[in-house]
């Protein structure tokens, strides 16, 4: 009986944690004017500043970049076109996909590219840890 | 006395003739690839070639051959460094931090007085992501790219000077500094030009603004000429100090970032591609 009480408990937390894992929210935002290393790195100095920001990927090539936020902070789409201003570029597009799978977008029409290709070093800049 | 008077006339000028410096020009040599290096700032520490490598968080010293040889690891976004005997001077962007290392013991320590000092002079001050530090004798600067200010150290005492703006001493995202004998030279990356300060803080000149350069990233001042990199336009402008163009290199170059010269070649790094570009000053072609 012991065991099956600690299985149970087990399975639980682990269920638990597992749908916690997966509150967040996955920003995509296309930028404007970002060319260079300090504009990379500028931009992920500027969203390091958002405490459980994670998987911060920047493309300098195409200007876009994306990252998680945990849910529960409910990052709205004109605070993060603050925070890329504050980091001196302009936000041409931003689409999020919140954690309960609604989708909201602005500015253009852009296909974005799937965050979880972004994955070339040849093409990105390599992120630092923020977890 | 006549024929004197002419022989001496004819010997001069064949002299002058002969010791006539005929005109140089920068020459492309050859690109040494860095594996796995995206290098944004070069320095020459007492003959080790040293890049910073932005990407990776690390510096890395290299050979001739582009080979690494030894590493300091565990940095923030280190930007263009500079170096004085075998000391590296290394401003983080990440962390806002600027440590001075020794290479040979790999211990880190906060540069000396910089946060004390800076504290004292303006109340609530720091850093926003410095891009580069220039070193010359026991003077500092630091280019201070969010806060669009130079911050410069005598020896004695801390000023700042520069504010966003395009109007003259004003920035836009300064990248690089560099400390000559009685002037500061600034990358003011993306007003596309280069900024010359007395040692006051006080404008004293500009170039390179006419000619239509898209982010004007690294800068190295030499003897005669001034050196700059046109990230976006894959090339390297050199000046005189006057601000006129003397060459334009563009042979080899792909989004560079630094520039520099050591025994008597040119070294270009492309930040990207992870390369070094090799020129040497040759005679003139007719």
């Amino acid at each position: 009986m012991k065991n099956l009480i600690t299985i149970f408990l087990i399975t639980v937390l682990t269920a638990y944690n597992t749908t916690a894992q997966k509150q967040v929210d996955t920003f995509m935002i296309q930028v404007d004017g970002l060319g260079c290393p300090f504009c990379a790195y500028g931009l992920e100095k500027k969203f390091k500043e958002l405490k459980g920001i994670k998987n911060l990927k920047i493309d300098i090539e195409t200007g876009d970049f994306s990252f998680t936020y945990p849910a529960e902070k409910a990052l709205t789409m004109v605070a993060a076109a603050e925070q890329v201003k504050k980091a001196g570029y302009t936000p041409i597009s931003t689409k999020i996909i919140r954690a309960d799978g609604k989708i909201e977008s602005s500015g253009d029409s852009k296909v974005y590219l799937n965050p979880k290709s972004l994955i070339d070093k040849k093409v990105f800049v390599a992120a630092n840890r923020n977890d | 006395m006549k024929y004197i008077y002419i022989l001496l006339s004819s010997a001069t000028l064949l002299v002058s003739c002969v010791t006539e410096e005929k005109p140089k020009e920068w020459v492309f040599q050859k690109t040494i690839k860095i594996d796995g290096v995206n290098p944004i700032g070069i320095t020459n520490a007492n003959g080790e070639l040293w890049l910073s490598d932005g990407d990776h968080n690390r510096l890395v010293q290299i050979d001739d051959k582009g080979k690494i040889l030894k590493q300091i690891d565990s940095l923030d976004r280190p930007m263009h460094i500079d170096s004085n005997h075998d000391l590296l001077y290394v401003p983080q962007y990440g962390n806002d931090k600027v440590e001075v290392f020794y290479p040979k013991t790999r211990t880190a320590i906060v540069l000396e007085g910089f946060e004390r000092e800076e504290i004292k002079t303006k109340k609530n001050d720091s850093l926003d992501a410095p891009s580069s530090i220039a070193i010359l004798h026991n003077e500092i600067a630091i280019t201070d790219f969010y806060n669009n200010r130079i911050l410069y150290n005598n020896g004695k005492e801390w000023i700042s000077f520069g504010k966003e703006g395009n109007a003259k001493g004003y920035f836009y995202y300064p990248t690089d500094v560099q400390l000559t004998d009685s002037l500061i030279w600034v990358a003011d990356a993306y007003n596309n030009r280069i900024q010359v300060f007395n040692k006051k803080g006080e404008f004293v000149k500009m170039m390179g603004h006419e000619y239509k350069m898209n982010a004007a990233t690294g800068l190295f001042v030499a003897k005669n000429e001034v050196f700059i990199t046109d990230f976006e336009n894959n090339r390297v402008l050199v000046f005189d100090h006057e601000g006129i163009l003397k060459q334009e290199l563009k042979e080899g170059i792909s989004k560079a970032t630094d520039v520099l010269i050591k025994d008597d070649m040119l070294h270009i790094i492309n930040y990207r591609a992870g390369e070094l570009v090799l020129y040497d000053l040759q005679e003139k072609k007719e």
